[in-house]
Order: structure tokens, then C-alpha cells, then sequence
């Protein structure tokens, strides 16, 4: 149904996952506004390309992959952003804003989150908070099993470190 | 179904998976509007298609629709050049009269309004 571009099933789609995505997206971006406009763009994308879900697979591994996709796009833009704001030296007036805005909402799984790359950062959201297994993470990342475990494993080494955890505290 | 048995077998060699899901999990958030907001958004680029080809057609003939008539009339005019005899031998070939041929915008209107008629047609199977 979905396949053939029937939008009240789609819509349906969209209803069932939209939390799931959302929250996904702002664990990864720390901004929840922007975490909602790459959400839409993330469904919109999702629309257009959902002739290429052949259905093996869970159709929320799928989701995620395209959500992750469009997270590290619009990364690249907002990287070539900062890029032409340093060259003309406005940078640093946009860092200090979003840190202003951000400190209010701050807890304890962002100060976690804020010693993870990027990459770990996913890696470890897609694990422990979408519960996907290490092959659907694979595919979602295209990344091998094998570096999947490997980050999972860095990323909690750098959590207990940073925050001297015991693996009992865990939670 | 698959997929957590799968999960399982990943998780049975962690034993921090317990804590660290509980301080990953998070609470269902609520559409408040959400979903609409991204159905209109796929109503509207569907629209935005289902019209891109007509309006391109429609332009593009316009646009087109001067030279176009210029070089039929250019070609008639060639026509008009040829010996007569080449002409009549031609027309008595067909069994037709040259009066009974249709104009040349004629055709070149009729060749717009087909383009664009299967335009709308691509664009509602679309």
C-alpha cells in the first residue's frame, strides 16, 4: 500500500513512528527544535524513497537509517555553515547563543552524551534507547557488526571514565 | 521477531545493557500535531509534482509555439516554390485537393494541445 504512494497509509506510518524518530533525533542532535525539523525531513525523505524498502528487515531499522541519513546530511551543511561564518568571523557569537539556550535543559543522559563522538553517540542510541541488535545497527550505519561492537564498547569506556562508573551504576 | 532474538544474543554478553537502556529510555512523545504537519508537507510535494509537468508543457509550448509556426510557414513557403508539376503529381498521388489539407497551425496546435493532454494524463497516473 505504502510502496504505492497511498498517503493515508503512509500517514498511519508517520503516527506509529513519529516518537520513536523524534526522540532518536534528539538524543543525537541535543536541540529539540532541530530534532523535529529532521524529523519531517526525515519522513519526507522516507516518502520519497519507499520503493527502496524491500521489506527485509524491520520497517523502524529502516526508518532510522534514513533518519540517521538525513542527521549526518544536514551535519555537513551546518559544517560548511560554520566554515563560512569563521571565515567571516561570526562563529563564535553562534556558539555562545546555542550554549545559552541549551544550559537550561541539561541532565544526566546529555552530560553522557556531550563526551561521545557523533558516531558513538549513534551507535549507542540505536543500541540502548531503539534497542536495535548490532546487525540492524549495521545496516543503519552501513558499518560492520564488528565496528559496531567496537564503538559500543569505546563509548561505554568513555562514560565510566569520565564519570568514575562502576559497571553495577550503571542506571 | 528476528530481530529480538538477535538482540537477545547481543545483549547476553553485556551486563551494563540493563542500566544503560534505563538511563537511554525516554517517554513516548505525543504527535501534537505532529504527523499533520508531515502529511501536509507529502500533499503538498505530491501536488508540486502532479503539476511540474503540465506547467512545464504549457510553458514550454508557449515559448516554443513562435519558432515553431515560423518554420512550418518557412516550409509552406518552400513548398510553394516547387514546380507545379512536381506538386500536382504529388497531390493526385494522395487523391487529395491541396485546399483540403489542413492549415499549418492547424496541425501545430493540434500537436500542443496532444502534448499536453498526455502530460495531464502521465501526471494523473503519476
Amino acid at each position: 500500500m505504502v510502496a504505492k504512494q497511498d498517503t493515508k497509509a503512509f500517514g498511519e506510518l508517520v503516527r506509529r513512528h513519529q516518537s520513536q524518530i523524534r526522540n532518536f533525533l534528539r538524543k543525537l542532535t541535543r536541540d529539540n527544535v532541530l530534532a523535529d525539523d529532521l524529523s519531517q525531513d526525515c519522513f519526507l525523505h522516507a516518502w520519497n524513497k519507499i520503493h527502496t524498502y524491500a521489506g527485509r528487515g524491520s520497517f523502524i531499522g529502516w526508518l532510522l537509517k534514513v533518519a540517521y541519513t538525513t542527521f549526518l546530511q544536514s551535519k555537513r551543511k551546518s559544517n560548511r555553515y560554520h566554515e563560512i561564518l569563521e571565515e567571516i568571523g561570526h562563529a563564535e557569537d553562534i556558539n555562545e547563543e546555542r550554549v545559552s539556550r541549551d544550559s537550561d535543559e541539561i541532565n544526566d543522559l546529555d552530560k553522557f552524551l556531550a563526551v561521545l563522538s557523533t558516531e558513538e553517540r549513534a551507535v549507542m542510541i540505536l543500541s540502548y534507547a531503539c534497542g536495535l541488535s548490532h546487525r540492524e545497527i549495521g545496516d543503519a550505519t552501513d558499518m560492520p557488526i564488528g565496528t559496531i561492537k567496537s564503538i559500543i564498547f569505546r563509548g561505554k569506556e568513555k562514560i565510566r571514565t569520565k564519570f568514575e562508573i562502576k559497571d553495577h551504576q550503571y542506571g | 521477531m528476528k530481530s529480538k532474538i538477535i538482540n537477545m544474543a547481543d545483549r547476553l554478553k553485556d551486563k551494563q545493557a540493563p542500566g544503560l537502556e534505563a538511563m537511554f529510555r525516554s517517554d513516548p512523545l505525543p504527535d501534537l500535531g505532529f504527523s499533520k504537519k508531515v502529511m501536509a508537507r507529502v500533499r503538498r510535494q505530491v501536488w508540486i509534482r502532479r503539476l511540474t509537468m503540465p506547467a512545464a508543457l504549457i510553458i514550454g509550448g508557449s515559448i516554443a509555439i513562435k519558432p515553431a509556426s515560423d518554420i512550418v510557414i518557412a516550409m509552406t513557403q518552400v513548398f510553394d516554390t516547387l514546380p507545379p508539376k512536381l506538386t500536382d503529381a504529388a497531390v493526385d498521388f494522395s487523391g487529395l485537393s491541396v485546399s483540403s489539407l489542413p492549415h499549418s497551425a492547424t496541425i501545430l496546435v493540434s500537436g500542443v494541445i496532444a502534448l499536453v493532454a498526455l502530460g495531464l494524463v502521465r501526471a494523473l497516473e503519476d
